[in-house]
């Protein structure tokens, strides 16, 4: 039995539907993102989805606007109080220059964790983060200045990953120095 | 006009044989095992060095060429380090950090020269040996010399998509960040006069200084 569309509108319609499965499964599929967003793993036990969640991770593998997360950053992370200790920053002032010369800053809350939204600010690339003040707002003496430039990235654990490495510098710290003034 | 017809089939036998007998011969043949050749500025230490520090600082961070998935990798102690035991941060201290490695600056090397390997030896056949009437880098480079064919200047330049931007700026109105020509842009005189084989190495210290240096202390701001 020939459709009313005759042999060759049933190929075409065939063929279109195939091409609009395909689409509509591969449009939404990222394997190289989702593979980024499994490798990190579930949430901590006892806490939930929210800011004080992940401390040290990417943030913007998930809020970047890709998902799985709603909320879209443009730039986010997370700050310890010494360098090689995971005892998080709280209160510090995170300072941003653009190349546009527009200075931003954010706050870290509770873990260390601090983000900015998009629908706030979204920087003109490339960025730096020339000083993290202290929770009044001083500058800190023997605090870190980043001295490299931010060239696209929103999620300051890309580059600043919990270990440092041939591509991590480590984790974003305020002071060089322990209370003793020691070094680790 | 008739005559007999000449059956096909064993002559296209024979010319088939032939030509797999050919193959075959060629196939057995010796094929030149030798490295190809690059023209491309020779690799020293000396000359090298400064191009890789702006290449680092303006190129090679993590987040952009810096990052190992890249055609053109940037190595050096701010940015993708070599060697595995070596951690990101020009600052020695025990977990690997450290000043950029000879190892480090041939292997930015070897990924420059060899990123469009043709291209640059056509580039540096044109280029190669310009002067000023002074007899230092010659810049803005001769009607010989087509930097330009260069995907990574084109992209510097703004004149190919790129993730990172325009980062070179020869004519204005020049993006956000990026300062006017003045009179030339000391990135693209950098990277010229190194491709001409005399290095600008005050061009390409005053670039790795002057484009997007981060401010001190923005409290002061």
């Amino acid at each position: 039995m020939v459709s009313p569309l005759g042999r060759s509108g049933s190929s075409v319609l065939a063929v279109a539907a195939i091409a609009a499965c395909a689409l509509g499964t591969g449009g939404c599929y990222d394997p190289v993102h989702d593979s980024e967003v499994a490798a990190l793993g579930g949430e901590a036990p006892g806490v939930s989805p929210g800011p004080t969640h992940r401390p040290g991770q990417p943030c913007n593998v998930c809020h970047g606007g890709i998902g799985p997360a709603s909320l879209r950053f443009s730039l986010a992370g997370t700050v310890s109080t010494y360098i090689g200790t995971s005892q998080p920053a709280v209160g510090a002032k995170v300072v941003i220059r653009d190349a546009a010369g527009q200075l931003w800053h954010a706050t870290t809350n509770e873990v260390g964790n601090f983000f900015i939204l998009q629908s706030d600010y979204s920087p003109t690339y490339p960025i730096t983060v020339p000083s993290i003040l202290d929770a009044n707002g001083m500058p800190v003496k023997g605090a870190q200045s980043m001295t490299t430039l931010d060239n696209r990235e929103g999620s300051c654990a890309t580059c600043h990953g919990l270990t440092p490495s041939t591509t991590s510098v480590g984790p974003v710290f305020v002071y060089r120095t322990l209370p003793d003034g020691g070094r680790l | 006009m008739s005559g007999p017809l000449v059956p096909l089939a064993p002559l296209l036998l024979l010319a088939g044989s032939v030509a797999l007998v050919g193959l075959s011969l060629a196939s057995c043949s010796s094929v030149s095992n030798e490295r190809i050749g690059i023209d491309a500025p020779p690799f020293s230490q000396a000359t090298f060095t400064d191009l890789n520090g702006f290449l680092v600082y303006r190129c090679g961070t993590n987040d952009c060429h810096g990052a190992p998935g890249r055609n053109f990798l940037v190595f050096g102690c701010d940015g993708l380090r070599l060697d595995a035991g070596q951690t990101v941060s020009c600052i020695p201290d025990d977990a690997g950090a450290g000043p950029t490695t000879i190892s480090e600056l041939q292997a930015t090397y070897r990924s420059l020269v060899g990123l469009e390997p043709q291209v640059m030896s056509t580039v540096f056949q044109g280029c190669s040996g310009a002067r000023s009437p002074e007899g230092g880098a010659a810049y803005p480079p001769p009607v010989t010399c087509h930097p330009e064919l260069l995907t990574l200047l084109e992209k510097a330049r703004g004149a190919q998509k790129h993730k990172g931007g325009q980062l070179i700026c020869l004519t204005p109105p020049c993006p956000p960040g990026i300062p006017p020509p003045n009179p030339y842009d000391l990135q693209d005189e950098c990277i010229v006069t190194w491709l001409e084989g005399n290095v600008n190495v005050n061009a390409c210290q005053m670039a790795t200084f002057l484009y997007g240096m981060p401010v001190a202390d923005a409290s002061a701001e």
